[in-house]
């Protein structure tokens, strides 16, 4: 569950996100839109606490401060970067367990594998994941931002160099992920079928 | 797994898979050590153990800079930073992680002057060897707290070495060189040196760990 109120988010004297009030409950997919610039990444990244307000009335995500609470919040929220970060070095199988590793529950290598099957990449999991292409690269991205199973997805062009394949496997755990009452808020410059509301961001105010 | 211990892996395991640090920076200190030897003429000077100093400092903050700009660049960074631990376990396992790449750093360049410079510690080399591996930790949680400031910045490579220097130069550095050289010259002031040595270390350590949870 998402609540922002008044929320302001500026990168020197540009104001990117100006007055924002937001509310995603649990179980709803809310797609954003605007065109390049319009402060959706800043908005995902604000929410995942990459980045750090200005300033708000208020800003939750399941009752915990955005800013005060920001480890609690990091246990609980899954990110996709449009571009997502991985080490070449490592395997794809390698890149989730470290990630796994960072968190407090133990999840262990069979686990890491399931998620992995569960996005295609199971044939795929011991290559260096410097040797995946831009879709496997998703598609490990997308493992990785589901694998602690979180309360709240945060997800940026998510379909980015997928196929279709690709594609509809991250729209049934999307579905899934609904079902199970997380709350999904993703950007897009497409139309998303299965979204429960779409928003449009213009100059970091929603319309 | 402890979080501090999950990096560390990480750190070591990126590295070792490729070598792009710990390979050029041994060999640069084989430059400073053969540039060093064959310029200074002073036998003073070569008698003491300030050229092994400078050389661990300067290569091993140049190894440093390297691990974290490769973060920076990959932006594997915004994964660490979104990972549910506390800021000072995100410090202190890249430190840990520089640190023991400084110590297999160091036993290279400690070799490489045991060889071009004919044993100066005798049969104290042991010792000295230690003293080094103490010194290491000291560089790394400063040259991790540069880092981690200096390299989001243009030209932050330089910028890591031009914060660190200073600070280490006048601490760990000064403590390590007062030490390895009372080991050669017998003097008593290896255990009030020694001692300097680990205070700087726990202060740099725990001052790093506070900075970088105060700072998030």
């Amino acid at each position: 569950m998402i609540k922002l109120r008044n929320f302001f988010k500026s990168f020197g004297p540009k104001n990117v996100l100006r007055s924002l009030d937001l509310d995603i409950d649990s179980g709803e997919i809310v797609v954003i839109k605007g065109k390049n610039g319009s402060g959706k990444t800043t908005l995902l990244k604000a929410l995942s606490t990459l980045e750090k307000p200005d300033d708000y009335d208020l800003a939750e995500i399941d009752e915990f401060d955005l800013v005060s609470n920001s480890e609690e919040i990091r246990s609980r929220v899954g990110f996709l970067s449009h571009n997502p970060p991985f080490y070449p070095e490592l395997s794809g199988l390698e890149n989730l367990d470290f990630w796994l590793d960072l968190h407090p529950a133990e999840y262990g290598l069979d686990y890491a594998s399931e998620m992995l099957a569960k996005v295609g990449l199971i044939m795929f999991k011991d290559d260096m994941a410097g040797n995946y292409s831009r879709g496997m690269i998703q598609r490990l991205g997308f493992a990785i931002a589901i694998a602690h199973s979180p309360t709240t997805l945060l997800l940026d062009e998510p379909f980015t160099g997928l196929d279709d394949e690709g594609s509809e496997i991250i729209e049934q755990h999307l579905l899934r992920l609904k079902e199970d009452g997380c709350s999904i808020l993703l950007s897009s410059h497409d139309d998303i079928s299965f979204a429960d509301r779409t928003l449009e961001l213009d100059q970091g105010a929603l319309k | 797994m402890n979080p501090i211990l999950v990096l560390l892996k990480k750190e070591l395991k990126v590295e070792f898979r490729t070598l792009q640090g710990i390979v050029p920076a041994a060999l640069m200190s084989f430059m400073i050590l053969m540039s060093l030897k064959f310029s200074i003429m002073d036998s003073v000077v070569i008698e003491k153990s300030g050229i092994l100093w400078v050389s661990v400092l300067l290569t091993g903050l140049g190894l440093i800079t390297h691990t974290a700009t490769r973060e920076i660049e990959r932006r594997t960074i915004e994964t660490l930073k979104l990972a549910p631990i506390t800021r000072y376990q995100l410090f202190l396992g890249r430190a840990f992680g520089s640190m023991i790449l400084l110590w297999i750093l160091s036993t290279i360049i400690f070799i490489l002057f045991l060889v071009l410079f004919e044993n100066v510690f005798g049969d104290e080399w042991m010792l000295a060897y230690v003293v080094v591996l103490v010194g290491c930790i000291g560089i790394a949680a400063v040259g991790n707290l540069a880092a981690s400031s200096m390299t989001p910045m243009y030209g932050g490579w330089m910028l890591t070495s031009l914060f660190a220097i200073p600070i280490l130069l006048f601490t760990v550095i000064e403590a390590g060189i007062k030490c390895t050289d009372s080991l050669i010259t017998d003097s008593s002031d290896f255990q009030i040196a020694l001692t300097l040595l680990f205070l700087y270390n726990m202060v740099f350590v725990t001052g790093g760990a506070w900075l970088s949870e105060i700072s998030d």
